[in-house]
């Protein structure tokens, strides 16, 4: 079924009788999005002990740059929706990244930089955002009686619909002329000319700064813990979500300079993330469904409540229980005590 | 036999940039809604039909499960590839015989369904000017079997009747 519905999406775009097996997917892919994919071979990227802080810059952000455009032909062809969520763990990793290595690149590239990649991420953050809803209403449906079952695949249909414009205008992104400006600004990166206007020199050795960087974060991440210990609003929770998020990367970022115990406290802060994450997202998804129950008319009494019935589902699923948010905290901060 | 014909509900406007092939445009939640109450209204003068035949397009498809759930829990949807635009009416009509059942819903569109209900009244699709709004319905009944011109129109009813009716026994 997967490889019909890729022939059909791929000859739809070069052409029908183009594609002869599935194997030329790939060569497909690299058809329809005009581009030459670039080999997924991450090995170039690894940092070495030998390296200055400014050659572990340039290789994290190589190695994301590298990513994100590997990522943007399944993007484009829009079968599996893990292609658009890489792509913009990609850029969310970069913009990460610039933060991190704020001290070896210049200020005027940084800023650029982050406006670029803020624009393409939000293009595809806000089809990720239906495909995250999609797949969890879709879910509750399965399970739900049925006016409940109605009212969610209603609101199902409505997000697919969505969707699917924000998916027009995310191909007129990946199509315009600033995507294709972003690529040849990317171009010395992912080939690693660690040059002056990429990166300052005189940083000293990675290993020396890396830790002293990490630590930076893993303050922040202690601060933004005590202010969610004392006052867990759901703004506070967020902005812990967000320094667990950041301290991740940071440690991947150097991972590979201090072996398995960061690769492992990546993992263990990767978790944290996941449960204050699932949380956020049915938030958001109880905000739009309760948006949508504001439209279901009044003559309809089932299908409210179906509504209704799945909202209060939805309201406890959003809630992070004490125990919980306890769990976060205390693991967040042995992390830093460790 | 008796054909209960329906045309799908409100979709996605034609020529709307997401959908590049005019066959995946999908109802709205507005059009949901709607052809939720015009099925109940369905339900009180109609009899629960045996077979439920949709065209493959996914607009017909949604309405085909509105109708099923509001008339039919029980009975499977099937699909009839000249219930599309375009579609063949003898074709259609073949189709509709071989079922062999009493009574029969297909949910298709305009302006094909219109031709078709004149082709199974008068036995040409232009001669009977009928039309359906979207989510509008009509019962034809053919006294030896479905064929041209061998029809009769019992009712045709817009959905905001439909909807009033539902909102008359609901109250």
């Amino acid at each position: 079924m997967l490889e019909r519905e890729l022939k059909l999406r791929i000859s739809e775009e070069v052409g029908p009788g183009q594609i002869k097996d599935v194997l030329e997917v790939r060569a497909g892919l690299e058809d329809a999005a005009g581009i030459q994919v670039p080999e997924l071979d991450e090995s170039p990227f690894t940092p070495h002990q030998s390296d200055r802080l400014a050659d572990v810059a340039v290789k994290n952000m190589g190695r994301q740059l590298a990513r994100m455009f590997w990522y943007e032909p399944g993007t484009r062809v829009g079968v599996d929706p893990e292609y658009v969520h890489d792509m913009r763990v990609a850029t969310r990793r970069l913009r990460t990244a610039l933060l991190v290595f704020a001290d070896v690149i210049p200020e005027k590239a940084r800023l650029e930089w982050q406006r670029e990649l803020r624009w393409i991420g939000r293009g595809l953050g806000r089809v990720r955002d239906c495909d995250v809803e999609l797949d969890r209403v879709k879910r509750m449906a399965a399970d739900a009686p049925n006016p409940e079952r109605s009212a969610l695949l209603i609101f199902a249909n409505k997000v697919q619909i969505k969707r699917a414009r924000r998916r027009a205008k995310l191909l007129k992104q990946l199509d315009s002329t600033r995507f294709m400006a972003l690529k040849a600004l990317a171009r010395p990166w992912i080939e690693m000319r660690a040059d002056s206007a990429l990166v300052r020199n005189g940083d000293g050795p990675a290993y020396i700064a890396g830790p002293r960087i990490v630590s930076e974060w893993d303050a922040r991440m202690l601060a933004a813990c005590r202010t969610a210990e004392q006052l867990p609003t759901a703004e506070n929770v967020h902005a812990l979500r967000i320094s667990i998020k950041h301290l991740r990367y940071a440690v991947e970022y150097f991972a590979d300079l201090e072996g398995h115990g960061a690769r492992h406290r990546a993992k263990q802060l990767g978790r944290l993330q996941n449960i204050l994450g699932a949380r956020q997202d049915a938030a958001i998804l109880l905000r739009h469904i309760r948006r949508y129950e504001a439209t279901i008319p009044e003559e309809d009494r089932d299908l409210l409540l179906g509504a209704r019935s799945a909202i209060e589902k939805i309201d406890r699923a959003a809630r992070v229980k004490k125990s919980e948010l306890h769990q976060v905290l205390k693991l967040g901060t042995d992390q830093w005590l460790a | 036999m008796e054909l209960l014909i329906v045309r799908h509900a409100i979709a996605v406007e034609h020529g709307d940039p997401a959908y590049k092939r005019d066959d995946d445009r999908p109802l709205t939640p507005e059009g949901m809604h709607k052809f939720r109450l015009a099925a109940r209204g369905l339900r009180e003068f109609t009899e629960k039909p045996d077979r439920i035949v949709s065209s493959p397009l996914i607009r017909a498809r949604q309405t085909a499960e509105i109708l099923r759930d509001a008339l039919a829990p029980d009975v499977k949807i099937e699909f009839c590839d000249d219930l599309v635009p375009g579609g063949d009416f003898g074709r259609a009509v073949t189709f509709l015989r071989q079922l062999g059942a009493e009574r029969v819903a297909i949910v298709g569109h305009e302006p094909h369904l219109s031709g078709f209900t004149s082709y199974l009244l008068v036995g040409e699709k232009c001669k009977a000017s009928v039309t359906y709004k979207k989510g509008g319905a009509a019962l034809i009944t053919f006294p030896n079997g479905p064929g041209a011109g061998h029809g009769t129109l019992e009712w045709l009813v817009q959905p905001s009747a439909l909807r009033e009716i539902a909102a008359t026994h609901s109250a």
